[in-house]
């Protein structure tokens, strides 16, 4: 007859209410992970995806073979600021136009310079696209570990409760464990997006490295053949 | 925290956070709601509310008027009279005839006696809330009685005056000694409703059962005996029963639980129905 009174007793926010400081606390440390996790999510999804974009439209302008004066133009002229291959494009050929005036250099210099400008862009890009992973990674392995203490916590507190009574029935118990419980729930809830996330972004930002690496160095081969 | 390529993005990204938060906060919260509803059909407890009471009462009815009948009627030495005088009538008469007229003669003065004998139980069953009047009969009783068969029946008497004063206890206040009286009688009730009477025979056998008890209502081990029937087919179908009754019924207030935890029970297979 008490299990069931305490059962109907229970709802969320009273399990949450009636917790231990240090669980709360890990709840609330958990929570506020996950709230920034799926804000980082939320804008990695986007700006992948616009990265992913970009790139497939300026390969499409660049390979269709017009003029790269014209398309250098075309990327500088635009409001917004270049990103992706189309800023490694205008990175090493604004390198190579400013090098390849200068009569006194050679050839293999300009290459040179232009293939550094390039490296460095690409090494900026990298880092934008890159943002944030680290983070969810740690939330994703971290965070059920978190929670994990907090039901530790809890759990401890209930049975020492339980000392305090002298007899010992599983309906004493219960409600401090589900109260514990809840931190592991809260920090799988973190922790499980979070790793999806990271391994499917991480993938997306390899792929993304290596086209821009090969497209580095097809862009390479044709100023080269330019000079 | 975000790079400066983000910034237009963050509150959006920050919107659909709180939403996929708010949806998980819902879903939790529903689900928590339908555990609630379907808990107490899988619990089934208030089974046992009206009636206890009413067997108990049956039991202290049946108590008090038949052995008093019974004994009423044992105890006259008439009946040995007309059988004398019967005897003399055979001598007289022919074969048939008495013989059909013994029998009315017997059913004339059993009716005859039964309504002095039945006036006094009346008024000590309207009174049988007091325990003073049922102790007086009770000594009444055993001042006649004196066969064997006789005690057994003033025990179980003195039973029924026990579980009779355990009633009229919770009814008077909520007392913790009548609320443990109670459902100590509860407990019994229930375990002899599922006793095989079959099992123990035509006598009136007594057994004495030690039954350690959890919170739940369940037998913590297995009920050892402390005094046997003599049938071992009649120990072995009350302690079935004991095992079959599970969950028996306990007070819902936790503190009375410690008087449950170890409990004595008397049992009278025979009596009762």
């Amino acid at each position: 007859m008490n299990a069931v009174n305490v059962t109907t007793d229970m709802s969320i926010f009273s399990l949450i209410t009636g917790a231990s400081l240090p669980v709360q606390l890990v709840m609330l440390a958990l929570l506020i992970t996950s709230l920034f996790s799926w804000w980082y999510i939320f804008i990695k999804v986007v700006t992948i995806k616009r990265a992913e974009t970009d790139a497939e439209s300026f390969e499409n302008a660049f390979w269709t073979g017009g003029d790269l004066n014209k398309l250098y133009e075309g990327i500088t002229a635009g409001r917004r600021k270049p990103q992706g291959t189309a800023a490694i494009f205008e990175a090493g050929f604004k390198e190579y136009a400013r090098n390849k005036q200068q009569s006194k250099i050679e050839i293999s210099d300009v290459m040179e310079g232009a293939r550094r400008a390039m490296r460095a862009t690409y090494n900026r890009e990298i880092d934008d696209l890159d943002a944030h992973l680290p983070f969810l990674a740690s939330v994703g392995s971290v965070s059920p570990y978190v929670g994990l203490f907090g039901t530790v916590w809890g759990i401890m507190h209930a049975f020492l409760g339980l000392a305090n009574t002298g007899q010992a029935t599983l309906s004493q118990v219960a409600p401090g464990i589900a109260e514990a419980l809840i931190a592991t729930a809260i920090g799988l809830f973190a922790a499980i997006p979070a790793v999806i996330a990271y391994n499917r972004f991480a993938s997306s930002v390899d792929r993304l490295s290596v086209r821009y690496e090969s497209f580095m160095e097809e862009f390479t081969n044709i100023l080269q053949r330019k000079s | 925290m975000i790079r400066s390529h983000e910034n237009p993005l963050a509150l959006k990204a920050g919107a659909f956070t709180v939403i996929i938060h708010l949806a998980l906060l819902a879903a939790l919260l529903i689900s928590f709601n339908t555990q609630e509803h379907q808990l107490p059909n899988i619990a089934q407890v208030e089974l046992w509310d009206s009636l206890p009471t009413r067997t108990v009462k049956l039991v202290v009815v049946k108590e008090i008027f038949k052995p008093v009948l019974q004994e009423a009627l044992k105890e006259e030495p008439k009946p040995e009279l007309i059988i004398e005088k019967a005897d003399i009538e055979i001598k007289k008469k022919p074969v048939q005839k008495p013989l059909e007229k013994t029998p009315h003669k017997l059913i004339e003065k059993n009716i005859v006696e039964k309504p002095a004998e039945k006036a006094k139980p009346n008024p000590t069953i309207e009174k049988k809330k007091q325990a003073d009047a049922l102790k007086a009969l009770q000594d009444d009783v055993n001042a006649d009685t004196s066969a064997s068969d006789k005690k057994s029946a003033a025990k179980a008497k003195a039973d029924a005056k026990v579980a009779a004063d355990a009633q009229s206890a919770a009814s008077a206040s909520a007392a913790s000694a009548g609320e443990i009286d109670k459902y100590k009688a509860l407990i019994q009730a229930k375990i002899q409703r599922n006793v095989n009477k079959q099992l123990c025979g035509t006598g009136n056998p007594v057994l004495e059962f030690g039954i350690g008890l959890m919170p739940t209502g369940e037998v913590n081990g297995s009920p050892h005996m402390i005094k046997s029937s003599g049938l071992p087919a009649c120990d072995d179908a009350v302690e079935r029963a004991i095992l079959q009754s599970q969950p028996l019924p306990l007070p819902p207030d936790t503190k009375l639980f410690s008087q449950f935890r170890e409990l004595r029970l008397k049992f009278h297979p025979n009596d009762g129905n």
